[in-house]
């Protein structure tokens, strides 16, 4: 076990490296200079201002700095905000953004295991069909959608939660809830076909067999077997809130990084956009990692120490 | 007590059998696609998702003359204006016929996601099925190329290369989606091709003489054609939304271009002056587009599961 969380961190550091590696030369192949929106300067500024932010040196010196800045988890300063680094931004902006993906996340979990499991047991009912409706729904009604959606259904018709902005739990619902209901949707339809297949496996007979009550069978047999895909794609799942933040707070008007990331993207402020794709990288390659290690603590089938060899 | 009638010899008659009609096929023999196509036939929401699939290329196609406008025809008097006869859908801030932009949109989008669909099925079947087929260390280390892009969430790799690559439009939007969207289909196609080279029939093949190439092309890859065409369709629905997220935030097609992207987002940022037809039909386009794929993937998916062939 030991062995194998060893060599998946090993693999863990390898991947932040080569993505390091690639954004840092592509940010780096885009023409012009980062001052070259700001309108005409002298060149004496330029120059200083070239100087200040170390783009006066050859791009291999440039990358050999920004690693060992990397190692001290310096990601460098903004061109944009004079005032903030990149990692005051990261740790002014992050916590609301991970706030609202962790609570996206657990509606997603929560309601899509219950609407997949309950969809299994009454296979071909009406409640089975309606669960798959919604889950179909789900799918096809993407974050840009469904935020407005939801603002207009439950802010300005209901009147239930605020229109936008962050503050109270009420702030969070809705977009917690534009975020989640794509993930919920896949998790349910997920947990479904799993929990159908499991059900009809020869161990559920057995277990009825010997008069196990209904909830044991479907808690500790059904859900225990059926729930292993759904923790794999929880790394995939992550990665697709993490983008959708992009939007959701940009549309609720959030003070988050996914918005704050929108605006270094339109701002064309590099070093923002170089430091938070590593961190949004080194954050999923993480929760991968997490996943995976998870993974082999939790299903027994899975001895970790000899697999690959 | 003997109430059972008596069984004479008489009551049996031989039947002649035709000895070389045993091997008559009685019914017509049907290939893979044929039965597939058949099996899809019977899944009603399947065939749905097709007819809106095949409702929206055509409006696609034909719907923009349909209205005597144009898709960055002004009329500032008209602006805002909400449904009538002389405009559909309404128009937007502009006095834009939104009826023509969405059709002009709908071209925008289906041409996305049939390019993001073509160009992962070209690069991830060279890439997967050169992967399973040599097998080995150079197998190994295509494999960890695929695993560090697949640890990148997709749509922020697509943002990168828009930024990078500068010009904004629709020919950037589909290269950054082509060079980042092959990583599933090269998954996929690898572990195909690893399961089916194993098989006899590719044993027989390179018994025979076959080349590497005719191998590949001419065994390996049509035999997994039933999982890429599933995928493919599920690419489309994940490409217009790509499209529409990449325009909402401002790096998709350009002014005066429509996609429905960039629709909702100007919907979105007038919703609540009541001009809600400039977000309802743009939003109600994208899902329904992205709804109609996803079932028809779902439904294809199903009846190309040779697990459920009967």
């Amino acid at each position: 076990m030991l062995k194998f969380i060893l060599r998946r961190l090993g693999m863990l550091v390898v991947t932040l490296w080569v993505i390091v590696t690639l954004t840092f030369f592509l940010m780096h192949a885009i023409p012009g200079d980062p001052f070259s929106k700001e309108g005409r300067m002298p060149e004496a500024t330029k120059e200083n201002l070239m100087k200040y932010y170390g783009l006066d040196k050859s791009l291999p010196e440039q990358y050999v700095s920004y690693l060992i800045k990397l190692t001290k988890f310096d990601l460098g300063p903004s061109y944009f905000s004079k005032t903030q680094s990149v990692n005051d931004i990261i740790a002014n902006n992050f916590p609301v953004s991970a706030r609202l993906g962790i609570q996206a996340l657990t509606i997603a979990v929560m309601f899509g295991v219950a609407l997949g499991t309950v969809a299994a047991l009454k296979h071909n009912s009406a409640l089975d069909y309606t669960a798959m409706v919604i889950a179909v729904l789900g799918v096809s009604v993407p974050n840009i959608v469904l935020a407005p959606l939801l603002i207009n259904v439950f802010s300005v018709k209901l009147g239930w939660f605020p229109i936008a902005r962050w503050g109270t739990f009420a702030h969070t619902v809705l977009p917690a809830t534009a975020l989640g209901v794509q993930a919920m949707a896949v998790i349910a339809r997920l947990m479904r076909s799993n929990m159908l297949e499991v059900l009809g496996q020869d161990y559920i007979r057995t277990a009825r067999a010997k008069g196990l009550s209904q909830f044991a069978v479907v808690w500790r047999h059904t859900i225990r077997n059926a729930i292993m895909p759904v923790i794999t794609i929880l790394g995939p799942l992550t990665a697709a809130l993490l983008t959708g933040t992009f939007v959701v707070e940009q549309i609720f008007a959030i003070p988050g990084m996914g918005k704050y990331f929108v605006k270094s993207v339109n701002n064309r402020d590099y070093p923002v956009i170089l430091g938070t794709t590593i961190f949004y990288s080194a954050v999923l390659v993480t929760a991968n990692f997490l996943v995976d290690v998870a993974y082999g603590l939790i299903d027994p089938r899975i001895k970790v120490g000899v697999r690959g060899e | 007590m003997n109430r059972m009638p008596e069984i004479t010899k008489e009551m049996f008659r031989r039947i002649e059998v035709d000895k070389s009609e045993a091997e008559v096929i009685a019914r017509p023999s049907i290939n893979f696609w044929q039965d597939a196509w058949r099996r899809l036939k019977m899944n009603n929401l399947a065939m749905f998702g097709l007819g809106l699939i095949i409702f929206l290329v055509v409006m696609a196609l034909f719907g923009p003359y349909l209205v005597p406008y144009t898709y960055d025809f002004q009329v500032l008097e008209d602006q805002n204006q909400g449904i009538s006869a002389a405009h559909w859908f309404g128009t937007d801030d502009l006095g834009r016929d939104i009826f023509v932009r969405i059709w002009n949109g709908g071209r925008v989008s289906l041409l996305i996601g049939l390019m993001a669909a073509l160009s992962d099925l070209i690069i991830g079947v060279i890439y997967g099925g050169l992967s399973g087929y040599r097998g080995g260390k150079i197998d190994q280390l295509m494999m960890r190329i695929v695993d560090v892009l697949y640890a990148l969430p997709y749509l922020l790799v697509v943002i990168l290369m828009m930024v990078v690559m500068e010009t904004r439009g629709i020919i950037t939007i589909i290269m950054a989606l082509a060079a980042t969207g092959w990583v599933g289909m090269a998954r996929l196609v690898r572990g195909q091709i690893l399961q089916l080279k194993e098989m006899e029939f590719v044993l027989a093949a390179r018994t025979l003489g076959a080349s590497t190439k005719r191998l590949l092309f001419k065994h390996l890859i049509p035999n997994s054609m039933g999982p890429i065409i599933v995928n493919m369709t599920l690419t489309v629905p994940s490409a217009i939304f790509a499209e529409a997220f990449l325009s909402f935030i401002g790096l998709g097609v350009q002014a005066p271009l429509a996609s429905w992207g960039t629709m909702v987002n100007e919907g979105v940022a007038v919703m609540l002056s009541g001009y809600w037809w400039r977000l309802f039909f743009p939003a109600v386009m994208i899902s329904l587009t992205m709804f109609a794929f996803n079932v028809f993937g779902d439904g294809l998916r199903d009846a190309l599961d040779p697990k459920l062939r009967k």
